[in-house]
Protein backbone atom coordinates (compact mmCIF):
# COMPACT_ATOMS: atom_id res chain seq x y z
CA UNK A 1 0.00 0.00 0.00
CA UNK A 2 1.65 3.17 -1.04
CA UNK A 3 1.84 6.03 2.08
CA UNK A 4 4.01 8.43 0.33
CA UNK A 5 1.49 10.63 -1.21
CA UNK A 6 1.81 14.30 0.01
CA UNK A 7 -1.85 14.41 1.78
CA UNK A 8 -1.23 10.64 3.43
CA UNK A 9 2.06 11.60 4.52
CA UNK A 10 0.91 14.91 5.75
CA UNK A 11 -2.19 13.59 7.78
CA UNK A 12 -0.14 11.11 9.29
CA UNK A 13 2.69 14.04 10.44
CA UNK A 14 -0.18 15.85 11.92
CA UNK A 15 -2.14 12.74 13.85
CA UNK A 16 -0.53 12.96 17.13
CA UNK A 17 -1.45 15.74 19.40
CA UNK A 18 1.47 15.54 21.84
CA UNK A 19 -0.12 18.53 24.35
CA UNK A 20 -2.98 15.86 24.83
CA UNK A 21 -0.52 13.67 25.96
CA UNK A 22 1.39 15.58 28.05
CA UNK A 23 -1.39 17.25 29.71
CA UNK A 24 -2.32 13.33 31.53
CA UNK A 25 1.44 12.34 32.27
CA UNK A 26 2.21 12.35 36.01
CA UNK A 27 6.34 13.77 36.33
CA UNK A 28 6.72 12.97 32.58
CA UNK A 29 5.39 9.53 33.12
CA UNK A 30 2.45 7.06 32.10
CA UNK A 31 0.44 5.51 34.53
CA UNK A 32 1.62 1.52 33.29
CA UNK A 33 5.24 1.05 35.17
CA UNK A 34 6.13 -1.90 34.03
CA UNK A 35 8.30 -3.36 36.88
CA UNK A 36 6.04 -1.98 39.61
CA UNK A 37 3.78 -5.11 37.58
CA UNK A 38 6.24 -7.47 37.41
CA UNK A 39 7.78 -7.29 40.78
CA UNK A 40 3.71 -7.46 42.34
CA UNK A 41 3.09 -10.43 40.40
CA UNK A 42 6.63 -12.11 41.90
CA UNK A 43 6.26 -11.14 45.36
CA UNK A 44 2.13 -12.67 45.39
CA UNK A 45 3.02 -15.74 44.81
CA UNK A 46 1.87 -19.01 47.17
CA UNK A 47 -1.90 -18.14 47.50
CA UNK A 48 -3.17 -19.54 50.91
CA UNK A 49 -7.01 -20.70 51.26
CA UNK A 50 -7.98 -17.92 53.69
CA UNK A 51 -6.25 -15.14 51.33
CA UNK A 52 -7.98 -16.20 47.89
CA UNK A 53 -11.52 -16.55 50.56
CA UNK A 54 -10.95 -12.99 51.47
CA UNK A 55 -10.30 -11.39 48.19
CA UNK A 56 -13.43 -13.85 46.76
CA UNK A 57 -15.31 -12.00 49.34
CA UNK A 58 -14.45 -8.48 48.08
CA UNK A 59 -15.12 -9.19 44.74
CA UNK A 60 -18.73 -10.89 45.49
CA UNK A 61 -19.30 -7.52 47.40
CA UNK A 62 -19.41 -5.80 43.76
CA UNK A 63 -15.89 -4.29 44.52
CA UNK A 64 -12.92 -3.22 42.61
CA UNK A 65 -9.48 -5.68 43.36
CA UNK A 66 -6.58 -4.14 44.27
CA UNK A 67 -3.41 -5.21 42.25
CA UNK A 68 -1.92 -6.96 44.70
CA UNK A 69 -4.91 -9.02 44.99
CA UNK A 70 -5.34 -9.29 41.30
CA UNK A 71 -1.43 -11.03 41.08
CA UNK A 72 -2.23 -13.07 44.20
CA UNK A 73 -5.32 -14.78 41.95
CA UNK A 74 -3.51 -14.39 38.74
CA UNK A 75 -0.97 -17.08 40.75
CA UNK A 76 -3.27 -18.90 42.03
CA UNK A 77 -2.94 -23.04 40.86
CA UNK A 78 -4.75 -25.24 43.34
CA UNK A 79 -7.29 -26.87 41.31
CA UNK A 80 -9.84 -26.28 44.20
CA UNK A 81 -9.02 -22.38 45.08
CA UNK A 82 -9.51 -22.34 40.77
CA UNK A 83 -12.49 -23.82 41.26
CA UNK A 84 -13.99 -21.74 44.01
CA UNK A 85 -13.03 -18.56 41.91
CA UNK A 86 -14.87 -19.79 39.23
CA UNK A 87 -17.95 -20.24 41.00
CA UNK A 88 -17.44 -16.77 42.28
CA UNK A 89 -17.12 -15.40 39.07
CA UNK A 90 -20.62 -16.75 37.62
CA UNK A 91 -21.63 -15.52 40.50
CA UNK A 92 -20.83 -11.94 40.32
CA UNK A 93 -21.85 -11.75 36.64
CA UNK A 94 -25.39 -13.19 38.02
CA UNK A 95 -25.40 -10.36 40.49
CA UNK A 96 -24.42 -7.51 37.83
CA UNK A 97 -26.06 -8.60 34.50
CA UNK A 98 -28.01 -11.59 35.61
CA UNK A 99 -28.34 -14.86 33.37
CA UNK A 100 -28.97 -12.23 30.19
CA UNK A 101 -26.04 -12.59 27.69
CA UNK A 102 -25.67 -9.77 25.20
CA UNK A 103 -25.32 -10.11 21.32
CA UNK A 104 -23.40 -7.74 18.47
CA UNK A 105 -22.00 -8.17 15.37
CA UNK A 106 -18.94 -6.58 14.43
CA UNK A 107 -18.86 -4.53 10.82
CA UNK A 108 -15.94 -4.10 9.23
CA UNK A 109 -15.45 -0.68 6.83
CA UNK A 110 -12.55 -0.65 5.45
CA UNK A 111 -8.68 -2.51 5.50
CA UNK A 112 -6.94 -0.06 4.45
CA UNK A 113 -4.01 1.15 7.06
CA UNK A 114 -1.23 3.77 7.50
CA UNK A 115 0.28 1.35 10.41
CA UNK A 116 2.49 -1.37 9.97
CA UNK A 117 2.04 -4.08 12.54
CA UNK A 118 3.61 -7.42 13.22
CA UNK A 119 0.14 -9.08 14.11
CA UNK A 120 -2.20 -7.70 11.83
CA UNK A 121 -3.31 -8.79 8.07
CA UNK A 122 -4.35 -5.34 7.66
CA UNK A 123 -0.78 -3.61 8.17
CA UNK A 124 0.23 -1.68 5.26
CA UNK A 125 2.78 -3.73 4.07
CA UNK A 126 0.85 -6.67 3.59
CA UNK A 127 1.01 -6.88 0.06
CA UNK A 128 -1.83 -9.86 -0.42
CA UNK A 129 -4.45 -8.06 1.49
CA UNK A 130 -7.19 -6.94 -1.05
CA UNK A 131 -7.71 -3.16 -0.19
CA UNK A 132 -11.30 -1.65 0.22
CA UNK A 133 -13.49 1.17 2.05
CA UNK A 134 -17.11 1.23 1.79
CA UNK A 135 -18.84 3.21 0.39
CA UNK A 136 -21.67 5.14 2.26
CA UNK A 137 -24.31 2.88 -0.12
CA UNK A 138 -22.27 -0.37 0.55
CA UNK A 139 -22.70 0.44 4.73
CA UNK A 140 -26.28 0.80 4.55
CA UNK A 141 -26.51 -2.76 2.59
CA UNK A 142 -24.23 -4.63 5.15
CA UNK A 143 -27.05 -2.96 7.45
CA UNK A 144 -29.84 -4.01 5.95
CA UNK A 145 -28.22 -7.34 6.05
CA UNK A 146 -27.87 -7.24 9.86
CA UNK A 147 -30.79 -5.50 11.05
CA UNK A 148 -33.12 -6.98 8.45
CA UNK A 149 -32.03 -10.34 7.79
CA UNK A 150 -29.81 -11.69 11.00
CA UNK A 151 -31.37 -9.23 13.76
CA UNK A 152 -28.90 -7.22 15.18
CA UNK A 153 -29.45 -4.76 17.31
CA UNK A 154 -26.07 -3.36 17.92
CA UNK A 155 -22.75 -3.45 16.45
CA UNK A 156 -19.19 -2.74 16.87
CA UNK A 157 -17.63 -0.88 14.05
CA UNK A 158 -14.64 -1.26 12.55
CA UNK A 159 -12.29 1.03 10.99
CA UNK A 160 -8.28 1.05 9.88
CA UNK A 161 -6.43 4.24 10.25
CA UNK A 162 -6.05 5.76 7.39
CA UNK A 163 -6.93 10.00 6.18
CA UNK A 164 -9.94 8.35 4.13
CA UNK A 165 -11.23 6.53 7.10
CA UNK A 166 -10.90 9.18 9.58
CA UNK A 167 -13.33 11.03 11.85
CA UNK A 168 -15.94 12.33 9.47
CA UNK A 169 -16.01 9.17 7.67
CA UNK A 170 -16.42 7.34 10.54
CA UNK A 171 -18.92 9.55 12.13
CA UNK A 172 -21.47 9.62 8.02
CA UNK A 173 -20.91 5.92 8.74
CA UNK A 174 -22.72 6.13 11.95
CA UNK A 175 -25.50 8.06 10.30
CA UNK A 176 -26.20 5.60 7.38
CA UNK A 177 -26.25 2.70 9.81
CA UNK A 178 -29.02 4.58 12.34
CA UNK A 179 -31.19 5.69 9.33
CA UNK A 180 -31.73 2.00 8.65
CA UNK A 181 -35.10 0.18 9.19
CA UNK A 182 -35.75 -2.38 7.38
CA UNK A 183 -39.95 -4.35 7.02
CA UNK A 184 -39.57 -8.05 9.23
CA UNK A 185 -41.71 -10.51 9.95
CA UNK A 186 -43.83 -8.92 12.55
CA UNK A 187 -42.02 -5.61 12.83
CA UNK A 188 -39.50 -3.61 11.35
CA UNK A 189 -35.59 -4.50 12.08
CA UNK A 190 -32.90 -1.43 12.98
CA UNK A 191 -29.42 -0.91 14.63
CA UNK A 192 -29.81 1.01 17.75
CA UNK A 193 -26.45 1.44 19.44
CA UNK A 194 -23.50 1.26 17.25
CA UNK A 195 -20.39 0.57 19.19
CA UNK A 196 -16.98 2.46 17.12
CA UNK A 197 -13.27 0.28 17.68
CA UNK A 198 -10.90 3.13 16.00
CA UNK A 199 -7.89 4.15 16.36
CA UNK A 200 -7.00 6.60 19.15
CA UNK A 201 -8.11 9.92 18.19
CA UNK A 202 -8.00 13.85 19.25
CA UNK A 203 -10.31 15.27 22.17
CA UNK A 204 -11.91 17.42 19.32
CA UNK A 205 -12.63 14.09 16.49
CA UNK A 206 -13.75 12.38 19.67
CA UNK A 207 -16.06 15.41 20.32
CA UNK A 208 -17.42 15.44 17.12
CA UNK A 209 -18.58 11.97 17.05
CA UNK A 210 -19.78 11.77 20.47
CA UNK A 211 -22.50 14.31 18.70
CA UNK A 212 -23.73 11.58 16.06
CA UNK A 213 -24.47 9.32 19.34
CA UNK A 214 -22.09 6.25 19.54
CA UNK A 215 -22.22 3.83 22.03
CA UNK A 216 -19.07 2.23 23.72
CA UNK A 217 -15.72 3.29 22.12
CA UNK A 218 -12.88 1.20 21.98
CA UNK A 219 -9.11 0.97 21.10
CA UNK A 220 -7.19 -1.63 22.42
CA UNK A 221 -3.87 -0.91 23.77
CA UNK A 222 -2.71 -4.75 22.11
CA UNK A 223 0.27 -4.80 24.72
CA UNK A 224 0.96 -2.52 27.73
CA UNK A 225 4.65 -3.94 28.08
CA UNK A 226 6.42 -1.03 26.78
CA UNK A 227 9.30 -2.71 25.23
CA UNK A 228 7.02 -5.46 23.36
CA UNK A 229 5.06 -2.57 22.06
CA UNK A 230 7.80 -0.94 20.72
CA UNK A 231 9.20 -4.27 18.91
CA UNK A 232 5.90 -4.89 17.55
CA UNK A 233 4.41 -1.26 16.52
CA UNK A 234 7.53 0.41 14.04
CA UNK A 235 8.48 3.81 15.54
CA UNK A 236 7.61 5.72 12.16
CA UNK A 237 4.08 5.15 12.62
CA UNK A 238 1.32 6.10 14.34
CA UNK A 239 0.45 3.52 16.16
CA UNK A 240 4.36 3.29 17.47
CA UNK A 241 3.14 5.80 20.00
CA UNK A 242 2.55 3.94 23.00
CA UNK A 243 1.40 7.08 25.17
CA UNK A 244 -0.73 8.60 22.31
CA UNK A 245 -2.51 5.28 22.26
CA UNK A 246 -2.66 4.75 25.63
CA UNK A 247 -4.15 8.06 26.77
CA UNK A 248 -6.81 7.64 23.81
CA UNK A 249 -9.24 6.58 26.81
CA UNK A 250 -8.68 9.93 28.99
CA UNK A 251 -9.12 12.06 25.50
CA UNK A 252 -12.35 9.98 24.98
CA UNK A 253 -13.62 10.92 28.54
CA UNK A 254 -12.71 14.45 28.48
CA UNK A 255 -14.75 14.91 24.80
CA UNK A 256 -17.80 13.58 26.78
CA UNK A 257 -17.79 9.77 25.24
CA UNK A 258 -18.23 8.15 29.27
CA UNK A 259 -18.43 4.37 27.69
CA UNK A 260 -14.97 3.27 26.51
CA UNK A 261 -14.15 -0.22 25.90
CA UNK A 262 -10.44 -1.47 26.85
CA UNK A 263 -8.72 -4.32 25.83
CA UNK A 264 -5.33 -6.05 24.83
CA UNK A 265 -4.26 -8.72 22.13
CA UNK A 266 -3.15 -12.03 24.28
CA UNK A 267 0.00 -13.42 22.63
CA UNK A 268 2.02 -10.42 22.77
CA UNK A 269 3.40 -10.68 25.71
CA UNK A 270 2.93 -12.43 29.36
CA UNK A 271 -0.87 -12.70 29.90
CA UNK A 272 -0.57 -12.14 33.62
CA UNK A 273 1.34 -9.26 32.84
CA UNK A 274 -1.30 -8.04 30.44
CA UNK A 275 -4.20 -8.56 32.81
CA UNK A 276 -2.67 -6.65 35.69
CA UNK A 277 -2.01 -4.04 33.20
CA UNK A 278 -5.87 -3.49 32.31
CA UNK A 279 -6.73 -3.75 35.74
CA UNK A 280 -4.22 -0.41 35.91
CA UNK A 281 -6.02 1.16 33.22
CA UNK A 282 -9.78 0.44 34.60
CA UNK A 283 -7.78 1.98 38.18
CA UNK A 284 -6.93 4.70 36.33
CA UNK A 285 -9.83 5.67 34.52
CA UNK A 286 -11.11 5.64 37.73
CA UNK A 287 -9.42 7.61 39.57
CA UNK A 288 -9.02 10.33 36.71
CA UNK A 289 -12.67 10.38 36.00
CA UNK A 290 -14.74 8.40 38.35
CA UNK A 291 -15.69 6.02 35.73
CA UNK A 292 -14.39 2.73 34.87
CA UNK A 293 -14.37 0.92 31.49
CA UNK A 294 -17.59 0.13 30.14
CA UNK A 295 -16.17 -3.42 28.74
CA UNK A 296 -13.03 -5.29 28.66
CA UNK A 297 -12.10 -7.28 25.60
CA UNK A 298 -9.38 -9.74 25.66
CA UNK A 299 -8.74 -11.51 22.39
CA UNK A 300 -5.94 -13.94 21.41
CA UNK A 301 -3.64 -13.88 18.68
CA UNK A 302 -4.89 -15.84 15.87
CA UNK A 303 -3.58 -16.57 12.16
CA UNK A 304 -3.92 -14.33 9.74
CA UNK A 305 -2.74 -14.30 6.17
CA UNK A 306 0.51 -13.55 5.05
CA UNK A 307 1.22 -12.53 8.37
CA UNK A 308 4.49 -15.03 10.05
CA UNK A 309 4.43 -13.17 13.42
CA UNK A 310 1.25 -14.81 14.77
CA UNK A 311 2.03 -18.55 14.46
CA UNK A 312 5.29 -17.83 15.63
CA UNK A 313 4.76 -15.78 19.15
CA UNK A 314 6.69 -17.38 22.11
CA UNK A 315 3.60 -15.76 23.93
CA UNK A 316 0.47 -17.52 22.90
CA UNK A 317 -1.89 -18.27 25.79
CA UNK A 318 -3.12 -21.76 26.37
CA UNK A 319 -6.76 -22.71 26.86
CA UNK A 320 -6.57 -22.84 30.65
CA UNK A 321 -4.49 -19.70 31.25
CA UNK A 322 -7.65 -18.03 28.81
CA UNK A 323 -9.88 -19.36 30.92
CA UNK A 324 -8.35 -18.46 34.49
CA UNK A 325 -7.51 -15.02 33.11
CA UNK A 326 -11.38 -14.32 32.32
CA UNK A 327 -12.06 -15.15 35.54
CA UNK A 328 -9.68 -13.34 37.32
CA UNK A 329 -10.67 -10.50 35.25
CA UNK A 330 -14.13 -11.38 36.61
CA UNK A 331 -13.22 -10.74 40.18
CA UNK A 332 -11.13 -7.76 39.65
CA UNK A 333 -13.42 -5.54 38.15
CA UNK A 334 -17.26 -7.36 38.82
CA UNK A 335 -19.04 -4.20 37.31
CA UNK A 336 -17.43 -4.07 33.73
CA UNK A 337 -18.56 -5.78 31.07
CA UNK A 338 -16.78 -8.71 29.09
CA UNK A 339 -16.21 -9.65 25.85
CA UNK A 340 -15.30 -12.71 24.14
CA UNK A 341 -15.47 -12.93 20.51
CA UNK A 342 -15.89 -15.26 17.37
CA UNK A 343 -12.61 -15.53 17.47
CA UNK A 344 -12.55 -18.04 19.70
CA UNK A 345 -13.88 -21.96 18.91
CA UNK A 346 -17.56 -22.78 20.15
CA UNK A 347 -16.03 -24.68 22.93
CA UNK A 348 -13.81 -21.59 24.39
CA UNK A 349 -16.96 -19.64 24.14
CA UNK A 350 -19.29 -21.65 26.23
CA UNK A 351 -16.89 -22.25 28.11
CA UNK A 352 -16.16 -18.59 29.19
CA UNK A 353 -19.66 -17.92 29.08
CA UNK A 354 -19.86 -19.79 33.23
CA UNK A 355 -16.90 -17.54 34.10
CA UNK A 356 -18.62 -14.28 33.72
CA UNK A 357 -18.95 -13.01 30.17
CA UNK A 358 -21.33 -11.05 29.33
CA UNK A 359 -21.26 -10.20 25.50
CA UNK A 360 -20.53 -11.86 22.27
CA UNK A 361 -20.90 -11.86 18.87
CA UNK A 362 -22.08 -14.19 16.63
CA UNK A 363 -23.40 -14.51 12.65
CA UNK A 364 -19.73 -13.11 12.58
CA UNK A 365 -18.19 -11.74 9.35
CA UNK A 366 -14.92 -9.75 9.22
CA UNK A 367 -14.48 -9.37 5.70
CA UNK A 368 -14.94 -5.96 4.27
CA UNK A 369 -18.82 -6.26 2.76
CA UNK A 370 -19.17 -9.83 3.33
CA UNK A 371 -22.30 -9.49 5.24
CA UNK A 372 -23.99 -8.10 1.85
CA UNK A 373 -22.47 -10.41 0.05
CA UNK A 374 -23.68 -13.60 1.84
CA UNK A 375 -20.14 -15.26 1.42
CA UNK A 376 -19.61 -17.72 4.14
CA UNK A 377 -16.05 -18.75 3.02
CA UNK A 378 -13.51 -16.93 5.15
CA UNK A 379 -11.01 -14.80 2.63
CA UNK A 380 -8.22 -14.40 4.24
CA UNK A 381 -7.00 -11.31 2.17
CA UNK A 382 -10.10 -9.53 3.09
CA UNK A 383 -10.19 -10.37 6.70
CA UNK A 384 -7.51 -8.84 9.66
CA UNK A 385 -7.44 -12.57 11.34
CA UNK A 386 -9.56 -16.33 10.77
CA UNK A 387 -12.69 -16.79 13.11
CA UNK A 388 -12.68 -19.55 15.34
CA UNK A 389 -16.77 -20.09 15.50
CA UNK A 390 -18.39 -18.78 12.19
CA UNK A 391 -21.89 -20.33 13.82
CA UNK A 392 -25.00 -18.28 12.64
CA UNK A 393 -26.98 -15.66 15.57
CA UNK A 394 -29.73 -18.14 15.15
CA UNK A 395 -27.82 -21.40 16.03
CA UNK A 396 -25.67 -19.39 18.84
CA UNK A 397 -29.23 -18.21 20.71
CA UNK A 398 -30.19 -21.89 20.23
CA UNK A 399 -27.47 -23.14 22.43
CA UNK A 400 -27.66 -20.48 24.76
CA UNK A 401 -31.68 -21.01 25.55
CA UNK A 402 -30.40 -24.87 26.05
CA UNK A 403 -27.76 -23.44 28.68
CA UNK A 404 -30.56 -21.30 30.51
CA UNK A 405 -29.05 -17.76 29.19
CA UNK A 406 -31.71 -15.21 27.53
CA UNK A 407 -29.90 -13.33 24.52
CA UNK A 408 -30.56 -9.96 25.40
CA UNK A 409 -30.60 -7.15 22.39
CA UNK A 410 -30.96 -4.77 25.26
CA UNK A 411 -29.59 -1.03 24.03
CA UNK A 412 -31.79 1.25 26.07
CA UNK A 413 -29.23 2.32 28.73
CA UNK A 414 -27.51 5.02 26.90
CA UNK A 415 -30.52 6.25 25.90
CA UNK A 416 -32.48 6.70 29.04
CA UNK A 417 -29.30 8.19 30.97
CA UNK A 418 -27.76 5.02 32.17
CA UNK A 419 -24.32 5.65 31.01
CA UNK A 420 -20.92 6.94 32.47
CA UNK A 421 -21.05 7.62 36.02
CA UNK A 422 -25.05 6.29 36.41
CA UNK A 423 -24.61 3.20 35.09
CA UNK A 424 -21.60 2.42 37.28
CA UNK A 425 -23.88 2.93 40.44
CA UNK A 426 -26.63 0.19 38.96
CA UNK A 427 -24.07 -2.06 38.13
CA UNK A 428 -22.07 -1.81 41.24
CA UNK A 429 -25.88 -2.35 43.34
CA UNK A 430 -26.85 -4.96 41.28
CA UNK A 431 -29.95 -2.38 39.92
CA UNK A 432 -28.41 -2.37 35.97
CA UNK A 433 -29.13 -6.42 36.24
CA UNK A 434 -32.93 -5.93 37.31
CA UNK A 435 -33.05 -3.46 34.26
CA UNK A 436 -31.38 -6.19 31.92
CA UNK A 437 -33.24 -8.88 32.63
CA UNK A 438 -36.58 -7.01 32.07
CA UNK A 439 -35.33 -5.53 28.45
CA UNK A 440 -33.46 -8.91 27.43
CA UNK A 441 -36.96 -10.46 27.62
CA UNK A 442 -38.67 -7.31 25.56
CA UNK A 443 -35.80 -7.50 23.29
CA UNK A 444 -35.64 -11.35 22.79
CA UNK A 445 -39.61 -11.62 22.74
CA UNK A 446 -38.62 -9.16 19.38
CA UNK A 447 -36.30 -11.42 18.18
CA UNK A 448 -38.08 -14.71 18.84
CA UNK A 449 -41.06 -13.38 16.47
CA UNK A 450 -38.69 -11.64 13.76
CA UNK A 451 -36.08 -13.55 13.16
CA UNK A 452 -36.10 -17.40 15.26
CA UNK A 453 -35.94 -20.75 13.06
CA UNK A 454 -38.75 -22.86 14.59
CA UNK A 455 -36.30 -24.94 16.95
CA UNK A 456 -35.01 -21.74 18.23
CA UNK A 457 -38.19 -20.59 18.79
CA UNK A 458 -39.43 -23.35 20.40
CA UNK A 459 -36.19 -23.31 22.53
CA UNK A 460 -36.40 -19.48 23.18
CA UNK A 461 -40.04 -20.10 24.59
CA UNK A 462 -39.52 -21.77 27.57
CA UNK A 463 -36.30 -19.05 28.73
CA UNK A 464 -38.98 -16.73 28.38
CA UNK A 465 -41.84 -18.28 30.41
CA UNK A 466 -39.49 -18.63 32.85
CA UNK A 467 -37.93 -15.37 33.16
CA UNK A 468 -41.99 -14.07 33.15
CA UNK A 469 -42.10 -15.99 36.20
CA UNK A 470 -39.37 -14.81 38.01
CA UNK A 471 -39.74 -10.78 36.85
CA UNK A 472 -43.15 -11.37 38.31
CA UNK A 473 -41.62 -12.59 41.48
CA UNK A 474 -38.67 -10.21 42.01
CA UNK A 475 -40.12 -7.24 40.59
CA UNK A 476 -44.00 -7.51 41.50
CA UNK A 477 -44.20 -3.03 41.28
CA UNK A 478 -42.79 -2.94 37.55
CA UNK A 479 -44.47 -6.08 36.10
CA UNK A 480 -47.85 -4.84 35.15
CA UNK A 481 -46.03 -2.40 33.23
CA UNK A 482 -43.26 -4.83 32.22
CA UNK A 483 -45.90 -6.82 30.95
CA UNK A 484 -48.16 -4.40 28.97
CA UNK A 485 -45.10 -3.89 27.21
CA UNK A 486 -44.30 -7.23 26.28
CA UNK A 487 -47.95 -7.54 24.81
CA UNK A 488 -47.93 -4.39 22.64
CA UNK A 489 -44.39 -6.06 21.39
CA UNK A 490 -46.23 -9.22 20.91
CA UNK A 491 -48.72 -7.26 18.67
CA UNK A 492 -46.14 -5.88 16.26
CA UNK A 493 -44.63 -2.78 18.56
CA UNK A 494 -40.79 -2.61 18.65
CA UNK A 495 -38.32 -0.78 20.69
CA UNK A 496 -40.29 -0.55 23.85
CA UNK A 497 -38.19 -0.38 27.17
CA UNK A 498 -37.38 0.39 30.73
CA UNK B 1 -9.58 15.89 35.52
CA UNK B 2 -13.45 16.36 34.30
CA UNK B 3 -15.89 14.96 31.79
CA UNK B 4 -16.46 17.54 29.21
CA UNK B 5 -20.26 18.44 28.63
CA UNK B 6 -21.29 21.28 26.94
CA UNK B 7 -23.73 22.04 30.17
CA UNK B 8 -22.19 24.44 31.80
CA UNK B 9 -21.76 24.24 36.35
CA UNK B 10 -23.93 26.78 37.01
CA UNK B 11 -26.62 25.02 35.10
CA UNK B 12 -25.74 21.90 36.72
CA UNK B 13 -26.20 23.64 40.03
CA UNK B 14 -29.30 25.59 39.33
CA UNK B 15 -30.64 21.85 38.46
CA UNK B 16 -29.96 20.66 41.43
CA UNK B 17 -31.91 23.23 43.31
CA UNK B 18 -35.22 23.04 41.02
CA UNK B 19 -35.03 18.95 41.03
CA UNK B 20 -35.18 19.35 44.88
CA UNK B 21 -38.11 21.79 44.63
CA UNK B 22 -39.94 19.53 42.47
CA UNK B 23 -39.16 16.52 44.47
CA UNK B 24 -40.60 18.38 47.24
CA UNK B 25 -44.11 19.40 45.97
CA UNK B 26 -44.51 17.01 43.16
CA UNK B 27 -42.29 13.67 44.90
CA UNK B 28 -40.80 13.22 41.06
CA UNK B 29 -36.99 12.42 40.77
CA UNK B 30 -35.39 14.30 37.91
CA UNK B 31 -32.19 13.78 36.06
CA UNK B 32 -30.44 16.07 33.89
CA UNK B 33 -29.05 14.48 30.38
CA UNK B 34 -27.10 15.99 27.70
CA UNK B 35 -28.42 14.49 24.00
CA UNK B 36 -26.42 13.58 21.41
CA UNK B 37 -28.65 11.98 18.65
CA UNK B 38 -30.16 8.93 20.10
CA UNK B 39 -27.99 8.96 23.25
CA UNK B 40 -28.54 9.94 26.93
CA UNK B 41 -25.84 10.95 28.54
CA UNK B 42 -26.52 11.34 32.42
CA UNK B 43 -24.97 14.70 33.69
CA UNK B 44 -26.46 14.90 37.05
CA UNK B 45 -28.96 14.59 39.53
CA UNK B 46 -31.34 11.21 40.48
CA UNK B 47 -30.14 7.65 40.70
CA UNK B 48 -31.87 5.39 42.43
CA UNK B 49 -29.35 2.55 43.08
CA UNK B 50 -31.54 -0.09 44.67
CA UNK B 51 -34.40 -0.62 42.69
CA UNK B 52 -35.75 -0.29 39.15
CA UNK B 53 -37.93 2.72 38.52
CA UNK B 54 -41.16 2.68 35.69
CA UNK B 55 -39.30 3.90 32.72
CA UNK B 56 -38.78 7.68 32.74
CA UNK B 57 -41.22 10.31 30.81
CA UNK B 58 -38.41 11.89 28.64
CA UNK B 59 -38.44 15.92 28.13
CA UNK B 60 -36.37 17.44 25.67
CA UNK B 61 -35.31 21.04 26.66
CA UNK B 62 -33.34 21.70 23.66
CA UNK B 63 -31.47 20.02 21.22
CA UNK B 64 -28.99 19.52 23.74
CA UNK B 65 -30.08 19.08 27.11
CA UNK B 66 -32.83 16.90 27.83
CA UNK B 67 -34.36 15.85 31.91
CA UNK B 68 -36.14 12.20 32.42
CA UNK B 69 -38.44 12.24 34.90
CA UNK B 70 -38.79 9.34 37.09
CA UNK B 71 -41.81 8.25 39.61
CA UNK B 72 -44.90 8.86 36.78
CA UNK B 73 -48.21 9.61 37.90
CA UNK B 74 -47.48 12.76 36.87
CA UNK B 75 -50.11 14.65 35.14
CA UNK B 76 -49.54 16.70 31.64
CA UNK B 77 -50.39 20.27 33.64
CA UNK B 78 -47.48 19.00 35.94
CA UNK B 79 -45.17 18.13 33.39
CA UNK B 80 -45.68 21.50 31.51
CA UNK B 81 -45.24 22.99 34.95
CA UNK B 82 -41.68 21.18 35.25
CA UNK B 83 -41.10 21.97 31.75
CA UNK B 84 -41.48 26.14 32.03
CA UNK B 85 -39.63 25.60 35.11
CA UNK B 86 -36.50 23.84 33.58
CA UNK B 87 -36.54 25.85 30.48
CA UNK B 88 -35.95 28.78 32.43
CA UNK B 89 -32.48 27.28 33.72
CA UNK B 90 -31.27 26.72 29.96
CA UNK B 91 -32.49 30.27 29.27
Amino acid sequence: MELNNTDTAGWIKNRIKQDEIDKYLKNGKDFINDDLIEATIKSNTKPDKKMVEDIISKSLAINALSLDETAYLLNVEDAELLSMMQEAALIIKKKVYDNRIVTFAPLYMSNICVNNCQYCGFRYSNQEADRRVLTQQEVRMETEVLAGEIGHKRLIVVYGEHPNTDYEYIADTLKTIYSVKVPTKNGFGQIRRANVNAAPMSIEALRYLHKVGIGTYQAFQETYHHKTYEAVHPKNTIKGNYKWRLYCMHRAMEAGVDDVGLGALFGLYDWKFEVMALIAHAHELETAFGIGPHTISFPRLEPAENTPFTKNSKYMVSNNDFLKLITVIRLAVPYTGMIITARESREMRTKSLKLGITQTDASTKIGIGAYAAHTDDQQGNKQQFYLGDTRSLDEVIREFAELGYITSFCTAGYRCGRTGKCIMDLLRTGAEGKYCKLNAVLTYREWLDDFASEKTKEAGERVIEKEILEVKNTMPKVYNQFMEYYKRIKGGERDIYF
Amino acid sequence: MEKETSISKDIIIVFNQKAQEIKDKYSLNLQLVEIFGSRWSYVAGYIDKNRVNLPPVKLKLTDKIGVLIYNGNQTSLVLEKIQSTLLEIVR
